[in-house]
């Protein structure tokens, strides 16, 4: 009786997803915390000065919308990148994984061919649900 | 990524991958789906952390605003108010001193009562221009606003009114203290400069009243406007949001469907804003034909009060009074037409509001999106080979300001045709895709697309009927409006 097939590279590619997702989170942390914090503290100087106000609240944004952060993606739209990235790095693990897979029956082929598919629909739908509407305001 | 083969020989070992695959699949969902409820979390804590500080700020500085600008205003009239007394007392204390008066001692009061009267006044309007002033050029008044500003006006109005009664009483003073030393003429300084003196604090007060009482109306077009453009900036967004399809390659359709939702918005917004402007055109004549009218009525009806209070005035002496008044008045009615200015700026501020709302939906809708153009570079199999690779090129431009992500198909279908030409349906098909990808805003990238042949297994049943159709899926990017 062969040994058990090899799943060591699926736990890696597990544990590279999950650090590659929390770095994403942390960094859309970090870079929302160096936004708005700069921003309240102004916000908050203006009534001992009102005279700045004009100043300050034509400066300031007047709410967090898809986009705030930069010119280009925005803070939202570069973690929807970089976790599309995530997402297309463990399915590319997967499907190396799958593409190794030696198999001998037509039977066998089928269920591997089915669980790919699967998997593409899957990982479709996750893309798909990321929440950029949530963002819009 | 180095992966060592995996052999299988039972289904229990097949059963053990499915398994491993399945659950690395549902792991890498439920940890993205945490992450976007972790990162949607943190966005709205921080919405709601800053829209809370701006609110606060807001309120609170609109109030110190008014508190500031009362509170100067009132200093301001107490100078004018400590000013007008002090001039006073010194005329008073240079008439005490004489023992016999100078022969030009009442031509030389006259000036002086006349510059201590423009004074007086110029003061007033200056400090009512800044507070004015301050009040219009404010942008960010909350929704109680408007009853700080009503105290604040209710304040600055008993301010002028306690100054005005006040100065009325000095000037009043003049006469009789002045005359004390030559009983036999009882309005020794000159009759007419001392109406005029009372005539000027009169003026003033109604000119102030009725002031007040246009920058009111000034106040409630602007609100009424102010809320009509609202509706309009709410009609864009209902507009582009129920119009707007989902479009993301550049072509005839996107361009067409594009034009129509913008012309559209663009006429209904011109028409609306035209409406407002000539509201707004119609109640400001209005307001400006009844202040004409009111400075002749308050005109006239200060000669008549001087008339009856002050009797015993020639005709000649009552034109003295009235070209003094005429000239005054000028200078007050360039003041409140300061007001016509300063309201149609704010108006002109509120139409560029909704301008630029029409603009930013344009560009959310319409600039900011990906948008991908097909250059024109490309090229396809001369025939669609069931033996060899078919390679489909093509080139594509993100013209979008965010990235495009997605993936690029081509699907090959086919149907068998009869002797008779008659067409079936489709009873092959093949779809290749080649992957996500991600062109930067700007960026051109050739795509590349290879469909191999033996994936056609039955070309030769098929013949000509086989159809290469090019799929664009875009997932990044899409805006579900």
């Amino acid at each position: 009786m062969p040994d058990s097939p090899s799943t060591a590279s699926l736990d890696t590619a597990r544990q590279s997803y999950d650090t590659c997702v929390d770095r994403s989170v942390e960094f859309f942390r970090s870079r929302l915390a160096a936004l708005v914090d700069p921003l309240i503290t102004d916000i908050n100087n203006v009534p001992a000065t009102p005279s700045s106000a004009t100043d300050v609240f034509d400066r300031v944004i007047p709410a967090f919308s898809l986009g705030v952060g930069d010119s280009d993606s925005g803070l939202y739209g570069d973690y929807v990148l970089n976790l599309t990235e995530c997402i297309n790095n463990v399915t590319y693990a997967i499907n190396l994984y799958v593409a190794s897979v030696k198999i001998y029956t037509d039977e066998q082929l089928s269920r591997v061919s089915i669980m790919s598919h699967m998997l593409s629909i899957c990982m479709s739908r996750l893309l798909k649900s990321i929440p950029m509407n949530n963002f819009l305001r | 990524m180095y992966v060592a083969s995996v052999k299988i020989y039972t289904d229990e070992q097949l059963s053990q991958v499915e398994s491993a695959i399945n659950d690395l699949s549902s792991h890498v969902s439920q940890k993205a789906s945490e992450a976007n409820s972790i990162v949607s979390s943190l966005v709205e804590e921080a919405s709601a952390k800053y829209t809370s500080a701006l609110t606060r700020s807001q309120v609170l500085s609109a109030d110190k605003y008014v508190e500031l600008l009362t509170t100067s205003f009132i200093a301001a009239v107490k100078r004018a108010d400590d000013h007008l007394k002090s001039e006073i007392d010194t005329l008073f204390r240079i008439y005490d001193e004489y023992n016999a008066l100078p022969s030009n001692f009442y031509n030389d009061v006259n000036v002086i009562l006349t510059n201590i009267s423009t004074d007086y006044n110029n003061s007033l309007t200056s400090a009512l221009n800044a507070y004015n002033d301050g009040l219009s050029s404010y942008k960010y008044w909350h929704t109680g606003s408007s009853d700080i500003i009503a105290s604040s006006q209710t304040k600055v109005g008993l301010a002028i009114d306690q100054s005005n009664s006040a100065a009325t009483a000095l000037f009043e003073t003049v006469s009789t203290r002045l005359v004390y030393k030559d009983a036999s003429k009882p309005y020794a300084i000159s009759k007419t400069d001392y109406a005029f003196a009372v005539a000027l604090a009169q003026f003033n007060y109604q000119l102030f009243n009725e002031s007040i009482r246009i920058r009111n109306q000034f106040e409630n077009l602007i609100v009424d406007i102010g809320r009509r453009a609202e509706l309009i900036i709410t009609s864009i967004d209902k507009f582009f949001k129920s119009s707007y399809k989902p479009s993301f390659v550049d072509g005839y359709s996107y361009r067409n469907a594009k034009a129509s939702v913008i012309n559209g918005a663009s006429s209904f917004v011109s028409n609306d804003t035209g409406e407002l402007i000539t509201l707004y055109n119609d109640r400001s004549s209005v307001i400006s034909n009844n202040f004409d009218v009111f400075i002749q009525n308050v005109h006239a009806n200060t000669i008549d009060y001087i008339n009856q209070t002050i009797s015993g005035f020639t005709q000649e002496e009552l034109d003295y009074i009235s070209a003094h008044l005429s000239s005054s008045t000028s200078t007050q009615v360039d003041r409140v037409s300061t007001y016509f200015n300063m309201y149609l700026s704010r108006i002109t501020n509120i139409m560029d509001g909704v301008s630029l709302r029409l603009t930013s939906a344009i560009d959310k809708y319409y600039m900011y999106p990906p948008l991908l153009r097909f250059t024109g570079s490309a090229s396809s199999p001369v025939s669609i080979s069931g033996v060899s690779d078919n390679t489909y090129t093509f080139e594509v431009t993100n013209l979008g300001k965010v990235p495009w992500v997605g993936w690029f198909g081509i699907r090959m279908s086919g149907g068998t045709v009869d002797d008779e030409g008659v067409e079936y349906p489709a009873e092959f098909r093949f779809n290749k895709r080649v992957g996500m990808h991600t062109i930067t805003p700007g960026e051109t990238r050739m795509i590349t697309i290879v469909v191999p042949g033996v994936a056609i297994y039955n070309l030769d049943k098929l013949g000509s009927v086989v159809v290469s159709t090019l799929i664009v899926n875009t997932y990044g990017g899409i805006v579900n409006y």
